[in-house]
């Protein structure tokens, strides 16, 4: 193997990443090539070196900003939290708290997000395969917006043994619904408006002066007749005449 | 994708029974790495639905190695938080063009490293631009140091030291070499996040180090003034 083929793999050698083969490779050449053996222990020095560099440690507190910053521009998603897990998502304080004491006071306003760079640098710039290309141009994702309109999606009925009770219960403020419009403007539900013995229908419950409106829910019995009885009251339509009354019970 | 490729184009000696048979320590960390991955993909899915504890989750697990990774781009504490701040709101508002190929912290790490390069340009624009300005400033190479103890005198003039010498080595070797001075990042991580093959990779660091070996021990004399020209345009 020739001097340009083994300078890269010094950096590996020194570093552990070559396989038996290249590790053995490198010993056999450096063991016969001076200039070799000098670049690698200018590799060893660089290593060496570079992993004193000292890094400024950031504090419980920069944590705190950073993640008040980020978690006031995430994603505005349907949050699947239940009312028990509301306290445990105090995340700025709950997972810092193996880096500073967990303080007790009321939770402060979040802080005010700062800006790290101008607003026309905020697209998101990497993707699945969006890494660096050998020039070192940051791959960036195709725009996208920066907020996206909320996306619609129908109500669907619950199934199951509770979507029947919604289903009964939607049906029955329909009803409700229905009884109050005629309340309000007095109709009379006439027996014979029931065709089939399976209907169920809305009769208002007058008492014999009329003064009082209350809907009932009247069921048909196989014979045609209601299921209370009911008094017939001429209406509007009726070819009876006023004041005549008759009882279908 | 890029870590299929990176493994196959590894070297062509690379023979092929030449990989490192697998001892107990390396399947440890491999199981390690596997669960740590699964978990990943796990908080990444709740997140994606919407699940806030998840996002607090990833952001406490990658924060450390992030900044790590934005500090010795950008040599100071201020810079490196914000890097970590633009990198974590932008791989969270792309989370759904995530499609989980590569790992999370591969995807992730990659955007901090954009996000470094992208600021530390940014900024030193900025600097030059503003350098009239500044130009009564005291300037970091002439603060006085008579009021800090010895031992972080020493070091800040050793940081100084490398930041200068890192400033000379061209843009891509550096990346390459500084991401793998993060402890946790291996060669293979790095080829992925930066897209290129391990023997590119390597070559890079070989370089890279050389070139901050040289220039710290006086043999390499070369200015820094014009790679940071280059790199401000």
């Amino acid at each position: 193997m020739s001097c340009t083929d083994i300078h890269p793999l010094l950096a590996g050698y020194v570093d552990d990443e070559l396989t038996a083969v290249e590790r053995q490779a490198v010993e056999d050449h450096v063991a016969g090539c001076p200039e070799c053996a000098r670049l690698l222990a200018e590799q060893r020095a660089g290593a060496h070196v570079y992993a004193a560099y000292p890094v400024e440690e950031a504090a419980a507190d920069d944590w705190r900003t950073v993640w008040a910053a980020v978690e006031a521009r995430l994603p505005a998603r349907t949050k699947r939290v239940t009312l028990e897990h509301l306290s445990d998502l105090d995340v700025s304080e709950d997972f810092l708290e193996d880096e500073a004491p967990v303080t007790t006071e009321p939770a402060a306003p979040p802080p005010a997000v700062p800006e790290t760079r101008p607003p026309e640098a905020a697209e998101p710039e990497a993707d699945e395969d969006g890494g660096r290309k050998e020039k070192a141009e940051p791959v960036r994702l195709p725009p996208r917006p920066k907020e996206r309109p909320p996306v619609f999606k129908p109500h669907r009925m619950p199934r199951g043994r509770h979507g029947l009770w919604a289903h009964v219960a939607g049906i029955a403020a329909a009803v409700l619904i229905v009884a109050a419009v005629l309340v309000s403007v007095r109709p009379v539900i006439r027996v014979d408006q029931f065709a089939t013995s399976d209907q169920v229908g809305i009769a208002i419950d007058i008492d014999s002066t009329g003064a009082t409106a209350q809907p009932v829910i009247v069921y048909l019995q196989s014979d045609g007749r209601p299921s209370i009885p009911m008094v017939w009251v001429a209406g509007a339509s009726d070819d009876r005449t006023p004041g005549e009354e008759e009882s279908v019970q | 994708m890029e870590a299929g490729n990176a493994s196959n184009s590894r070297r062509p000696h690379e023979s092929p029974g030449a990989a490192r048979g697998p001892s107990e320590a390396m399947q440890r960390v491999a199981d390690q790495v596997g669960e740590v991955a699964s978990e990943d993909a796990r908080l990444v899915s709740a997140a994606r639905d919407g699940d806030r504890e998840a996002f607090a989750r990833l952001f406490q697990k990658h924060r450390g190695t992030a900044y790590g990774i934005a500090y010795r781009f950008m040599g100071r504490r201020d810079d490196a938080l914000d890097v970590v701040q633009e990198a974590f709101t932008k791989a969270f508002a792309a989370l759904e063009t995530f499609r989980g190929g590569a790992s999370f912290k591969t995807w992730f790490f990659r955007i901090v490293t954009n996000c470094s390069l992208d600021m530390r340009r940014s900024r030193a624009v900025r600097r030059t631009a503003s350098l009239d300005a500044d130009d009564a400033l005291p300037q970091p190479s002439q603060r006085s140091d008579a009021d800090e103890p010895p031992d972080v005198a020493e070091r800040h003039e050793l940081k100084e030291r490398i930041d200068a010498a890192l400033a000379a080595i061209p843009e891509t070797n550096r990346t390459a070499f500084v991401l793998f001075a993060l402890e946790g990042i291996s060669y293979k991580e790095i080829a992925e996040i930066l897209n290129i093959s391990i023997g590119t990779v390597m070559s890079r660091i070989f370089y890279a180090r050389q070139k901050l070996q040289r220039i710290l021990s006086g043999q390499d004399t070369s200015g820094n003034a014009a790679d940071q020209e280059s790199e401000a345009s």
